[in-house]
C-alpha cells in the first residue's frame, strides 16, 4: 500500500515534471519565435528604407551614401542576430534565398553608385559644356546640330531605341573645327555625350535589376514559416495543459484514494500492534508496555493461565478448533475478568489485577469455564505478585517457573509464586544452567580450546590402517571432554558450525601434513543446512593444499534423511570437489535401506550396537551379513565400529566388511597411532 | 536650359544634405581609450620593436604621415600611402581597397603585414603578458589579453580621435559667416562639377568604392582586385575622406601627388572628364581648406 502511494506520487511528479518542461520548452519556443518575426519584420523595415534610397540614386543628382550605407551595414548586423538568436531559422531555406538576394543587391548598389556619379557628372556637365560651345561659335549649322543631339539623346533615354544611334553618329562627327579653343569643347561635349550614351542603358539595366531583387516575398515567407511552427506549437500547448491538467487531477484523485486507504490500514495496523488478531485481546507488546507503566507496581499481581497440552490439542483437533478454543477462553476469561486479557504467547494468557481483588470464587469460574467447552483441556494457572524490581524478563520467567510448577500439580488449581517451590526451583536452575553452559562454550570457541583426537581405521583385507576417524575435544583445566559433553548444547544455541569449522581447520592441517593419510571428520545435522559451510571447506583445502580425496565427510543416517534435498545438495556440492561421504550410526533408524540407494556416498558405517555383541549373537550376525551385502550390492564400503576383540575382528573378516574400528583397532589419541 | 534647370533644382533640394558634419561628440569609454593610446605609441607591438601605429599615423600630421609610403617594421616598404586615422568612427569602409568593415578589423592588416608591424597577435599578446604595468592595465579593462581585447583597445582610442567644428561644419550647422565668399563659390563648384558624388556624407567620401579613373585610366594599379579578384574591381579604391585633406598630403593611394592642387585638377581629369580652370582649383582648394579642424581628444 504505501509502495503504491510512493510510486503514484514519484509518477506523478515525474509526468509533472515532463510536462512542465514541455510546455516551458514550447513556451519558450513560441517566444523565441515572436522574437524572431520582430527581427524579420525589422529587416524588412530596413529593406524598405534601402528601397527609397534605391530610389534617390535612380532619380536626384547627387545623394549623400552614408544614410544607405548605415542602412546595409544595419541589415548585416541584424541577420548577424539572427544568425545567433536562431540558427536554424537562419539557415533555413527561404532565409538562404533572402541572404543571397541580399549580397545581390548589396553587390548591385555598388555597382550602381560607380556608375550613377560617372553619368550623372556627365548629365550635370553637358549645359555646362554647351554654354560654353554657345559663348565661341556663330554657326548656326553646329548650334542646331548641337541642339538635335540633345533632343536625340533626350528621346534615346527615354524610348533606349538603338536605331536613333546611326544618326547619332553621324551628327557628332560634325562637331569638328580647326579653333584649337573650340574643338577641345567640342571634344569634351563629344566625350561626354558618348559616355552618356553607353552608360544609360547599362545603369537603367542595372536600376531595373537592382529593384527587381524581391526580397519582400522571401522575407514574408520566412515570416509565415514562423508563424505557423508557432500556431502549431501554441495548439500543442494548450493540448499539453489540457492533458497535464487532466493527469494532475487523475493522479490527485488516487492519491487521495490511496492516502485515504493507508490512513485507515495505518490505524488499523497500530491496533493491531496493541491487540492480538485471532482474539482481540491485547498482545505481548501492550503487555509489555503497560508493564513498564504501572506507578504502584508492588499493588499487582498477574494472573496466567496456560493451556495445558495445546500442542496436542492442536495436532488433534486442528488449528481451527484449536483457535476457536482460544477464542473461547479469550472470551471467557473477559467475562469473567473486568481487567485486560493479554494474550502473550500462542496458548497464554496474562491479566494484571490489583492485589485487592478478591479470587476466591475464581476457582470454581475456572472450572464452569472448562467444563463448558467443546474440547476437553485444562489450565494451568499461576499467580504472580509484581515486586518493585521487576522488570518483563524476570517476570516472564517467573510465570514460566510458577507454571511448570502448576503443571506438576493437579490441573485448574492457582499456583503463587514462591521462591521456596521446590518446582519452581528447579526450573530456574535448569534454565540457569544451560544458560552457564552456552557461555562457557561460547568463551571456548574464541579460546579455541578445541582439539582434535584420531581413532585408527583398520582395513581388514589388507590389514593396514591408512585412515583415521578425527574426533573433537574440549579442553577444560586439565580434562579433555568428549563430544556428549558439548556438542548438544552448541547445537541447541548455533554455536556447531564454529565449532565444525574449527575441527576442520586441524584436521586439514593434519591432512596436509600427512598426504599418504585419510581422515574421516564428522558433521553435525546442522551443518547440513549451512550453504557457507562448503565454500570454507573447499577454501580451506585449497590453502591448506589438501587432498580432498584423503578427506570422508561423516553424517549420521538420521540427520542425512531428515532433509533428503538438502542433505543430497551438500552432498554433491562437495562431491564434485572430491571429498567423500560417509554415513554414520547406519542401521538405528526406521527405514535405512531404502536411503542406501539415494545418498551418494562411498562407505556405510554399521552401527556400534549390531557389532559389539557380534560373537555371541547369531542374528547379529545374520543382520550384519545382510547389511553388508546391500551395501556392496550399492557399491559402496562397509566399516564396523566398537570393534573391542579379536573375535569380532575375525567374523567381520568372515563376513566380508572392508573397515574396522573400535577400541581393539586402537583408542583415540591426540597422534596419529597404527 | 532645362538641364542646367533640373541640375540646379537638384542641388537646391539635396545640397543640404550630401556633406553632414561631424558630431560634437562621441561616446568612448575613457579609460579602455587610454590603455589603446598606450598600445598605439607603443613600439614593441611591431617585430623590430621600432615602429608604432604612432610612427606612421603621426598625430602632428592630422593622423597620417608625410612621407608617400612610410616604413615598416625592418624599414620595408609596402605600396599604399598612410592615411589619416582621424573620424573613423564615422567610416564605412576602410583601408584603400575597402575590404574592412570596422576599426578592429581594418587593424589586422597594419599589424600582420611584412610591410608594417611584420608582428602577429601572439607576439603582442607575449609582450603585453610580460610587461606588468602593461598587464595590469590591461586585466583592468579586459576579462583576457587576447587578439579581440587587442583590437578593442586600439580601437576604442582611434574611434576618440575625432575633428568637429571645422568651419565648414559650422557654416553646415547654419553659421553663414563661418566660411567665406570664395569658400561658398568654391563648395558650389565641389557640386556642380559632381566631386560630391563621390565625395559626400560625414566624412566627404569614405563610404563608397569608385573607379580611379573613368576619362583616363591610370596602368598597373589593381586596386580592389587584389582583394575579390573580380575583374570589374580592376583600379577601384575606396573613396577617401575629404576631412583635414589640406593637412594629409602627400595624396592618393600611392602618395605620388604632393600637392592639393595637382590632386584636384587630376581628379577633374581623371574621373570627371572636365578641365578645370586655375580659379576654379582654388576655390575648391579653398573650399577643402575650411574642412579643417583640431581633434578634440588628445
Amino acid at each position: 500500500m504505501n509502495r503504491t502511494l510512493k510510486y503514484s506520487i514519484s509518477a506523478l511528479v515525474v509526468i509533472f515534471v515532463i510536462f512542465f518542461f514541455n510546455i516551458h520548452k514550447n513556451s519558450n519556443r513560441i517566444t523565441q519565435s515572436f522574437l524572431d518575426s520582430a527581427l524579420i519584420q525589422k529587416i524588412d523595415k530596413l529593406n524598405t528604407e534601402l528601397n527609397r534610397e534605391i530610389i534617390y540614386i535612380k532619380h536626384s543628382t547627387f545623394t549623400n551614401y552614408d544614410n544607405l550605407m548605415l542602412l546595409i551595414k544595419s541589415i548585416k548586423e541584424h541577420l548577424d542576430i539572427l544568425k545567433r538568436q536562431n540558427p536554424d531559422l537562419y539557415d533555413c531555406k527561404y532565409m538562404e534565398d533572402v541572404k543571397t538576394m541580399f549580397e545581390q543587391k548589396f553587390t548591385m548598389i555598388d555597382v550602381v553608385r560607380r556608375e550613377n556619379s560617372i553619368l550623372k557628372n556627365s548629365m550635370q556637365f553637358m549645359p555646362h559644356i554647351v554654354q560654353k560651345i554657345y559663348k565661341n561659335i556663330d554657326s548656326k549649322e553646329i548650334l542646331l546640330v548641337i541642339e538635335a543631339l540633345r533632343f536625340e539623346l533626350k528621346y534615346f533615354i527615354q524610348s533606349q531605341d538603338r536605331a536613333f544611334l546611326s544618326k547619332i553618329e553621324q551628327m557628332l562627327s560634325i562637331l569638328e573645327s580647326n579653333d584649337k579653343n573650340l574643338n577641345s569643347h567640342f571634344k569634351s561635349f563629344k566625350l561626354h555625350y558618348q559616355n552618356i550614351l553607353k552608360n544609360m542603358p547599362i545603369q537603367a539595366k542595372n536600376i531595373k535589376k537592382l529593384q527587381s531583387i524581391n526580397i519582400e516575398n522571401s522575407l514574408n515567407r520566412v515570416l509565415t514559416l514562423i508563424k505557423e511552427g508557432r500556431d502549431l506549437m501554441i495548439d500543442k500547448n494548450k493540448k499539453f495543459e489540457l492533458l497535464s491538467l487532466t493527469f494532475v487531477i487523475l493522479m490527485s484523485l488516487v492519491i487521495f484514494i490511496i492516502s485515504r486507504k493507508e490512513e485507515k490500514y495505518h490505524k488499523s495496523y497500530i491496533a493491531s500492534l496493541k491487540k492480538d488478531s485471532l482474539t482481540d485481546d491485547f498482545n505481548r507488546a501492550s503487555f509489555i508496555k503497560d508493564i513498564e507503566n504501572i506507578k504502584d507496581i508492588e499493588r499487582y499481581m498477574i494472573l496466567s493461565f496456560d493451556i495445558n497440552k495445546f500442542k496436542f490439542i492442536n495436532d488433534r483437533y486442528g488449528a481451527s478448533k484449536a483457535d476457536e478454543l482460544l477464542i473461547y477462553l479469550s472470551t471467557a476469561l473477559a467475562e469473567l475478568f473486568s481487567y485486560k486479557i493479554y494474550r502473550v504467547s500462542s496458548n497464554l494468557f496474562n491479566i494484571i489485577i490489583p492485589q485487592s481483588a478478591k479470587l476466591h470464587n475464581v476457582k470454581s469460574d475456572i472450572k464452569t469455564i472448562v467444563n463448558s467447552a467443546d474440547i476437553d483441556f485444562d489450565l494451568s494457572i499461576s499467580l504472580y505478585h509484581l515486586n518493585r524490581r521487576d522488570n518483563y524478563s524476570t517476570i516472564h520467567n517467573n510465570i514460566q517457573a510458577t507454571l511448570y510448577s502448576a503443571k506438576l500439580q493437579k490441573s485448574n488449581k492457582i499456583v503463587t509464586y514462591s521462591e521456596s517451590d521446590k518446582n519452581i526451583l528447579y526450573y530456574e536452575n535448569l534454565s540457569k544452567n544451560s544458560t552457564i553452559e552456552r557461555n562457557n562454550l561460547v568463551k571456548a570457541i574464541e579460546q579455541r580450546r578445541f582439539i582434535i583426537f584420531f581413532q585408527p581405521i583398520y582395513d581388514i583385507k589388507s590389514k593396514v590402517t591408512f585412515k583415521y576417524e578425527v574426533l573433537a575435544r574440549l579442553k577444560e583445566g586439565d580434562k579433555i571432554l568428549p563430544p556428549f559433553k558439548f556438542i548438544q548444547i552448541a547445537e541447541e544455541f548455533n554455536l556447531i558450525g564454529e565449532i565444525t569449522r574449527l575441527i576442520i581447520d586441524q584436521a586439514f592441517l593434519k591432512a596436509s601434513q600427512n598426504p599418504k593419510v585419510e581422515f574421516a571428520i564428522n558433521l553435525s545435522g546442522k551443518d547440513l543446512e549451512d550453504d557457507s559451510l562448503i565454500d570454507y571447506i573447499n577454501e580451506k583445502s585449497k590453502e591448506l593444499k589438501v587432498i580432498n580425496s584423503n578427506i570422508t565427510l561423516e553424517i549420521t543416517e538420521t540427520e542425512a534423511i531428515s532433509d533428503l534435498k538438502e542433505s543430497l545438495d551438500f552432498i554433491n556440492k562437495l562431491k564434485k570437489s572430491g571429498f567423500k561421504f560417509a554415513i554414520d550410526d547406519f542401521g538405528v533408524g526406521e527405514s535405512s535401506l531404502r536411503y542406501l540407494k539415494e545418498l551418494p556416498v562411498d562407505y556405510i558405517k554399521i552401527d556400534g550396537s549390531f557389532i559389539k555383541n557380534l560373537e555371541n549373537s547369531k542374528s547379529d550376525r545374520e543382520f550384519v551379513k545382510l547389511i553388508n551385502e546391500v551395501i556392496k550390492l550399492y557399491g559402496k564400503k562397509s566399516t564396523a565400529e566398537f570393534v573391542e576383540n579379536q573375535a569380532i575382528l575375525d567374523i567381520l573378516e568372515e563376513l566380508n566388511i572392508d573397515f574396522a574400528q573400535g577400541y581393539f583397532i586402537g583408542k583415540p589419541d591426540s597422534e596419529l597411532l597404527a | 536650359m532645362k538641364f542646367l534647370f533640373i541640375a540646379i533644382f537638384s542641388i537646391s533640394i539635396f545640397a543640404q544634405n550630401l556633406i553632414k558634419p561631424i558630431p560634437q561628440s562621441i561616446e568612448f569609454n575613457k579609460s579602455k581609450a587610454e590603455l589603446g593610446k598606450i598600445l598605439f605609441f607603443d613600439a614593441n607591438l611591431s617585430n623590430d620593436g621600432e615602429v608604432s601605429c604612432a610612427s606612421c599615423h603621426r598625430l602632428d600630421k592630422c593622423g597620417a604621415d608625410d612621407k608617400a609610403i612610410s616604413k615598416g617594421s625592418h624599414g620595408a616598404m609596402g605600396e599604399y600611402n598612410a592615411p589619416s586615422v582621424y573620424n573613423l568612427a564615422f567610416f564605412i569602409n576602410y583601408n584603400w581597397i575597402g575590404d574592412a568593415q570596422s576599426i578592429e578589423e581594418q587593424m589586422v592588416k597594419p599589424i600582420t603585414s611584412k610591410f608594417e608591424f611584420n608582428s602577429s597577435f601572439e607576439h603582442i599578446i607575449q609582450y603585453i603578458s610580460q610587461n606588468e604595468e602593461l598587464k595590469k592595465r590591461f586585466l583592468e579593462n579586459y576579462s583576457k589579453i587576447d587578439r579581440d581585447t587587442i583590437l578593442k583597445a586600439l580601437a576604442e582610442y582611434i574611434k576618440s580621435l575625432i575633428t568637429p567644428n571645422s568651419r565648414f561644419d559650422k557654416f553646415l550647422r547654419g553659421d553663414e559667416d563661418a566660411i567665406t565668399t570664395d569658400e561658398k563659390l568654391g563648395y558650389k563648384i565641389f557640386i556642380k562639377h559632381g566631386c560630391i558624388s563621390c565625395h559626400n556624407g560625414v566624412n566627404i567620401g569614405a563610404n563608397m568604392l569608385q573607379k580611379f579613373g573613368v576619362f583616363k585610366s591610370r596602368e598597373n594599379i589593381e586596386g580592389r582586385f587584389e582583394h575579390t579578384k573580380q575583374e570589374s574591381d580592376i583600379g577601384v579604391f575606396r573613396v577617401p575622406s575629404l576631412r583635414n585633406i589640406s593637412q594629409t598630403a602627400p595624396y592618393f593611394h600611392d602618395g605620388k601627388v604632393a600637392t592639393l592642387k595637382e590632386s584636384i585638377e587630376m581628379m577633374a581629369d581623371y574621373q570627371l572628364g572636365i578641365e578645370l580652370s586655375d580659379e576654379e582649383v582654388e576655390l575648391i582648394s579653398k573650399f577643402l581648406k575650411s574642412l579643417d579642424a583640431k581633434v578634440i581628444n588628445e
